[in-house]
């Protein structure tokens, strides 16, 4: 079953077409990746998705209702969770504070007044475990722009996760982290998709994560879909190598 | 230990309110009349700090709101003979509605556009209760010899019941700032748009909390108004909102008590120089360059806010 279809997207800053007629699907439960150079245009395909930015053209449909135009928070609420490639955090709030408020954001909580935050059981049972599967459990009293990039990265992907998605937007998770770092990211990442139902879309620059994990890829190039397949069609694809040519061992590098 | 930490504090503020009360024994006529004074001025902060320090919007109309709970008050009693047990409860509900209608339009624009429209809706307020609707209002003269009900005539009597409403107006806000609405608040603050991306409705978040603020303003002025039995224009004047934002400035943004004790302290402060000097505006210059120098955090500081809120996630 198809959760997300985008048709003939376009989206262009003064100039600069920076998404080009883009189309494409996810199924539901799938875990895909979109890969590019920089600056092909695949942080404002998400930009689109989420209603940070509105499309000049084209439609976005998730779970059968058009999403242009459509404010971000009620964006959220349909069940579209994302996160960003450069982190993007509530720095002078505590860790546990961060994802304690996406969770009560989650479950409607954010207006209530007389309740006090420490007296949601439930709710913040759920916390901890977000932070103990993001790994920040014991870090969960520093202020969240106390952290280093990686964690802020890891925290950043709680905040998506708080919100139970179906659709999960992941912007470069792996971003500023080491190598340690990144191999545990990736394998929360996997985790999440195997574990829940959530249809993951990822944008990565390191090909080795890329091809070992996804199983659909979308290939962006100057703002427009050059290929989607399977790890090894986009591999194999002749126009693909071109792109990624300048790219040292580009063909070794996809083999993973 | 969630009890633990939640003890302390409702012991700390019983013990301070039984003392405020107990002083009320102590003080003679003119420092009651200068404590009650002491307490609306704290509550006035408190309900711009809301909007201020918690929601990040610095609000330069928020006098507007504390005048128009005034004058509800000085016009329900004084022009209509409404009793004074009815009409004060309605200067909070004019001033929120009001705040609604206002809010409602400056929370479309952020920093400082926001001032700026805070700024200009505050003074429209003013000139309407100057001129516009001068045969209401009393216009330059504003409305003299609001009557006062037996009971609380005395200054005694009139400072423990400044002190009972503004306890439960503390306690209000103190639950508030426990609650989601305030930590919700406080991501706004922090970053606006990742709080859309987690689901929050910023806008109407935020104008909730200019409602919010409104409404203890009225409740503020409308104190003023009984306390001084009289209401003019110059509690809508932009001068008038400064004085809660330096208070805050002074004790401290990101608690609930620091705008308060700032607050009040200013005005003991004022009195207080007053008697030797003509040149208050430049002590208070003088104060504000040191504070914000050398303590922008305040008195109070952060120690309400951000180690406390540390320490309850543990
Ligand atoms: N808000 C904006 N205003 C103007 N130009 C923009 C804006 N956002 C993106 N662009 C431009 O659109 C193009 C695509 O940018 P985008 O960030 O989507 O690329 P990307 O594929 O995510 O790149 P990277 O791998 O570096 O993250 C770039 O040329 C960028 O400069
Ligand atoms: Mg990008």
């Amino acid at each position: 079953m198809t959760i997300l279809s985008i048709e003939h997207l376009n989206k262009a800053f003064g100039g600069l077409q920076a998404t080009n007629d883009v189309s494409l699907s996810l199924e539901q439960g799938e875990l895909s990746a979109i890969i590019g150079p920089n600056g092909a245009g695949k942080s404002t395909l998400f930009n689109l998705i989420t209603g940070y930015h509105r499309p000049d053209s084209g439609r976005v449909i998730f779970n059968g209702r058009d999403l242009i135009g459509l404010p971000p928070h009620e964006i959220v609420r349909l069940g579209i969770g994302r996160s960003f490639q450069r982190s993007n955090i509530f720095p002078r709030l505590t860790v546990f504070e961060n994802v304690q408020t996406a969770v009560l954001s989650h479950y409607q909580q954010s207006g209530h007044l007389w309740r006090g935050t420490s007296r949601f059981g439930k709710l913040n049972e759920q916390v901890e475990r977000i932070l103990h599967s993001i790994g920040l459990w014991d870090k969960r009293a520093r202020l969240g722009g106390k952290l280093a990039l990686g964690d802020q990265k890891r925290l950043e992907m709680g905040l998506a996760l708080a919100l139970e998605p179906k659709l999960l937007l992941l912007d470069e998770p792996t971003a500023g982290m080491s190598s340690e770092e990144t191999a545990s990211t990736v394998a929360l990442v996997k985790q999440i998709s195997d574990e829940f139902k959530v249809t993951l879309l990822f944008t990565e620059h390191d090909m080795a994560v890329v091809f070992g994990i996804a199983q659909t890829i979308h290939v962006l190039y100057y703002g427009g879909i050059v290929a989607s397949g399977k790890p090894q069609e986009i591999a194999d694809n002749p126009e693909v190598q071109k792109i990624y040519l300048g790219e040292k061992d580009a063909k070794s590098r996809f083999r993973g | 230990m969630q009890t633990l930490r939640t003890i302390p504090a409702w012991t700390w503020g019983l013990l301070a309110a039984v003392a405020l009360a107990g002083l009320s024994f102590v003080l003679g006529e003119f420092q009651l009349i200068l404590a009650s004074q002491m307490l609306i001025a704290g509550l006035f902060a408190m309900s711009l700090n809301i909007i201020m320090g918690f929601g990040g919007m610095v609000h330069f109309g928020h006098a507007a709101f504390y005048g128009l709970g005034a004058y509800t008050v000085a016009i329900l009693a004084k022009n209509y003979n409404i009793p004074l047990w009815v009409a004060l409860p309605l200067a909070p509900v004019v001033s929120a509605a009001l705040g609604a209608v206002v809010g409602w339009f400056c929370v479309r624009r952020v920093r400082l556009y926001f001032s700026i429209l805070t700024l200009a809706f505050g003074q429209i307020l003013y000139v309407i209760v100057l001129s516009v609707a001068a045969d209401f209002t009393g216009g330059d003269n504003g409305i003299h010899g609001i009557p006062v009900p037996e009971i609380i005539s005395s200054a005694r009597n009139y400072y423990l019941f400044t002190l009972l409403i503004f306890t439960l107006c503390f306690v209000a806000l103190f639950i508030i700032t426990k609650a989601p609405f305030v930590l919700t608040l406080r991501a706004i603050r922090e970053n606006a748009e990742r709080a859309q991306f987690i689901g929050v409705d910023v806008r109407r978040h935020q104008l909730t909390t200019f409602i919010i603020g409104s409404f203890f303003a009225g409740i503020a002025g409308g104190l003023m108004a009984i306390l001084n039995r009289f209401v003019g224009p110059d509690m809508l004047f932009w001068t008038t909102s400064s004085e809660p934002i330096l208070g805050s400035l002074m004790g401290g943004m990101f608690s609930l008590t620091g705008p308060a004790v700032g607050a009040a302290l200013l005005l003991g402060l004022h009195l207080f120089i007053s008697q030797y000097t003509e040149f208050w505006p430049t002590v208070l210059g003088i104060l504000t360059i040191i504070v914000v120098l050398a303590a922008p955090t305040g008195l109070v500081g952060l120690t309400d806010d951000l180690p406390r809120a540390a320490r309850s996630a543990e």
